[in-house]
């Protein structure tokens, strides 16, 4: 696993590298937190996009990586004899190193636990990737576990599968694998987005602090349900502020389509911040370049995301189908949202929202409660308002655009105002008792992380004989029956489940058919199999009864059953 | 004259700071409000077996 770890953040430090070193040479101004940061960022959003046209015209992704460093060669050669001036340095970096440092080993530490990633959503993201690993192209269908569309973005799934094709390391491998370093360069991100809005080194180094240690949803729970995409389109998002208040539109617009292409629900949430904020910004009359930096992003963004975004309208018929605008999950109350944003982070972001209260509004602490009101206001109405709404319409209690990830998506925000309220605390000591204070806080803060890292320490159930049995031995046409979502995978056969996102056509009769009649009742199963003509495997687990005269495989948790 | 005018811009934009920062805090106390209401009407007895679907 350490080998694997090591392979994988080696190959993705080599596609965001150019970026980060271009972003130091081009700005002479800039920090290696600004560098890494928006530069990194900016390599992985150009990755995305590029990646997704190269696969359409079926180019090799080297390509890209061959045109990365050579544009970072001439950027160094014609800019080697510029100075560099930068008000920002000392020992406030090397702290953040440090995190960084932390960050990346905590988040590394449950990927020992177990083969394949936790949560729900990593196996159809393992699905996506392995689909482009083995076509070699765009897949546009489910085929063939289900016959329908493919809705999702598959800006990250095409970054898992290069990263494959580089190290051999298998698809769901890679895929935890990158969560660290998604989080670490997540962690530099929010420190260079805080120190925008704060202007204080300290401040933002304790938003950095606040979002690595202490924010559950939106940081560390990530892994433990398989938020990749997520994670991904959130640093993108990040990185897009930054850009909308250093005025730079054409990376602006690169990132956004990005955030298109990586993730459906972090493109919303862009376009609710940064087109919300603008308008927001200009009826109110207080940011008039920002608005044109935003506006001038928005149309560069759907130009460069065109491929994408074409395949998202041709689909957008099929909406009643998949669970978009009726997801049933159980609500999440307002203290409950608390919980699991954590409320040391809550308390914390209250605390440094009153410290900016108290000040005279700035365009930027504007922005950051704009911020704050919006994401909440959209969860509070699709959470309760749309929610009650529908059960006094229709006697059914669902939802709308999943609000939680709203929820989740509010600690970036969040950890920004926590920061504030951080440093106020450490710079009331002096001397050496504030270097105190500075480490009881990061201690503190590990020790509160400790708890649910320690949580995701521990192997998902499943039995990969079994599997690897099936893959190897079953017919191409046979349909399996089994608990594990994983066995969608690992078999490479259509199943009685599919685990598909919300923004899929999940609701069909015959998957509806699949997963309550076909789903364990063996008569059932026999008039499928003799109707389609097609054998069924069931994987069952070994403490059952035993039924010999039907096993053809016997593994260390499950035995398989073949009705013939 | 342009130093009068420049000082009456500045205290537009400050003006217009506090509109927005007391319209984005009522939004967040409106808000506030709702999912407290909503959170107390799941715990009461009317919502408790609301009818989930399984898919």
């Amino acid at each position: 696993m350490l080998l694997d770890l090591i392979r994988c953040s080696g190959v993705a430090t080599v596609v965001l590298f150019p970026g980060a070193a271009l972003s130091w040479l081009v700005d002479r101004r800039s920090t290696w937190p600004q560098a890494l940061a928006i530069g990194g960022t900016t390599a992985m959003a150009a990755a995305i996009v590029s990646g997704y046209y190269l696969l359409l015209f079926h180019i090799s992704f080297a390509a890209f990586v061959v045109f990365e460093y050579a544009l970072l060669a001439a950027a160094a050669v014609i800019l080697r004899r510029r100075d560099r001036t930068s008000e920002f340095r000392g020992r406030t970096h090397s702290l953040l190193g440090l995190v960084i440092l932390f960050v990346f080993i905590s988040r590394s530490i449950p990927l020992f636990f177990g083969e394949v990633p936790q949560g729900l959503d990593a196996c159809f993201h393992a699905l996506i990737a392995q689909k482009i690993l083995l076509s070699r192209a765009i897949p546009f269908d489910w085929t063939p576990f289900e016959a329908v569309r493919l809705n999702y973005p598959i800006g990250t799934h095409l970054l898992i599968a290069e990263t494959t094709r580089w190290t051999g390391v298998p698809v769901h491998v890679v895929f935890k694998t990158l969560f660290p370093l998604v989080a670490s360069l997540t962690s530099v991100a929010m420190y260079v987005v805080a120190l925008r809005f704060s202007g204080s080194q300290k401040a933002a180094f304790f938003s950095c602090v606040a979002y690595s240690f202490i924010a559950l949803w939106g940081s560390i729970d990530y892994y433990r349900w398989g938020g990749f995409p997520n994670a991904v389109g959130m640093l993108l998002v990040l990185a897009a502020v930054e850009l909308v208040f250093a005025r730079r539109a054409f990376q602006l617009g690169m990132l956004l389509a990005a955030v298109i292409m990586a993730h459906h629900h972090s493109a919303l949430c862009a376009l609710v911040l940064l087109l919300g904020y603008a308008l927001f910004s200009r009826l109110i009359s207080i940011d008039a370049a920002m608005y044109r930096t935003v506006i001038a992003g928005f149309p560069i963004a759907a130009l460069l995301a065109l491929g994408p975004v074409i395949n998202y309208l041709k689909s957008s018929g099929e909406i009643g189908r998949a669970s978009v605008l009726k997801f049933y999950e159980p609500l999440i109350s307002a203290w409950e949202a608390l919980r699991q944003l954590g409320i040391p982070l809550v308390a914390l972001a209250a605390f440094g929202t009153a410290l900016i209260l108290a000040k005279a509004p700035r365009r930027s602490t504007v922005f950051l409660l704009f911020w704050i009101t919006a994401f909440f206001s959209i969860f509070v109405f699709f959470e309760y308002v749309y929610r009650f709404g529908a059960y006094f319409f229709q006697r059914e209690f669902y939802t709308a655009f999943t609000p939680s990830r709203f929820c989740t998506n509010l600690s970036y925000p969040l950890s920004i105002l926590a920061g504030v309220g951080l440093a106020r605390f450490v710079v009331f000591f002096h001397g050496a008792k504030r270097t105190i204070a500075t480490a009881a806080v990061l201690c503190l803060s590990l020790a509160w992380a400790y708890f649910p890292l320690r949580a995701q320490c521990q192997p998902v159930p499943m039995d990969r004989d079994s599997f690897d049995w099936l893959a190897a031995n079953a017919e191409a046409n046979s349909f399996v029956v089994a608990e594990s979502p994983w066995a969608p995978y690992f078999t490479w056969k259509e199943t009685q489940y599919t685990p598909l996102p919300a923004s899929e056509a999940r609701n069909g009769d015959y998957m509806i058919f699949k997963r309550t009649t076909l789903n364990g009742d063996v008569k059932a199963l026999r008039d499928f199999s003799e109707r389609s003509g097609r054998p069924v495997y069931i994987v069952y687990p070994v403490e059952l009864e035993s039924r010999p005269d039907l096993e053809v495989f016997h593994g260390e948790k499950t035995r398989i059953l073949k009705l013939r | 004259m342009e130093k009068k005018l420049a000082s009456s811009s500045s205290a537009d934009k400050a003006d217009s700071m506090q509109t927005a920062f007391r319209l984005l805090l009522w939004g967040l106390a409106v808000a506030f409000a709702i999912a407290l209401v909503g959170s107390l009407l799941f715990l009461s007895d009317r919502y408790r077996d609301f009818p989930y679907s399984a898919f």
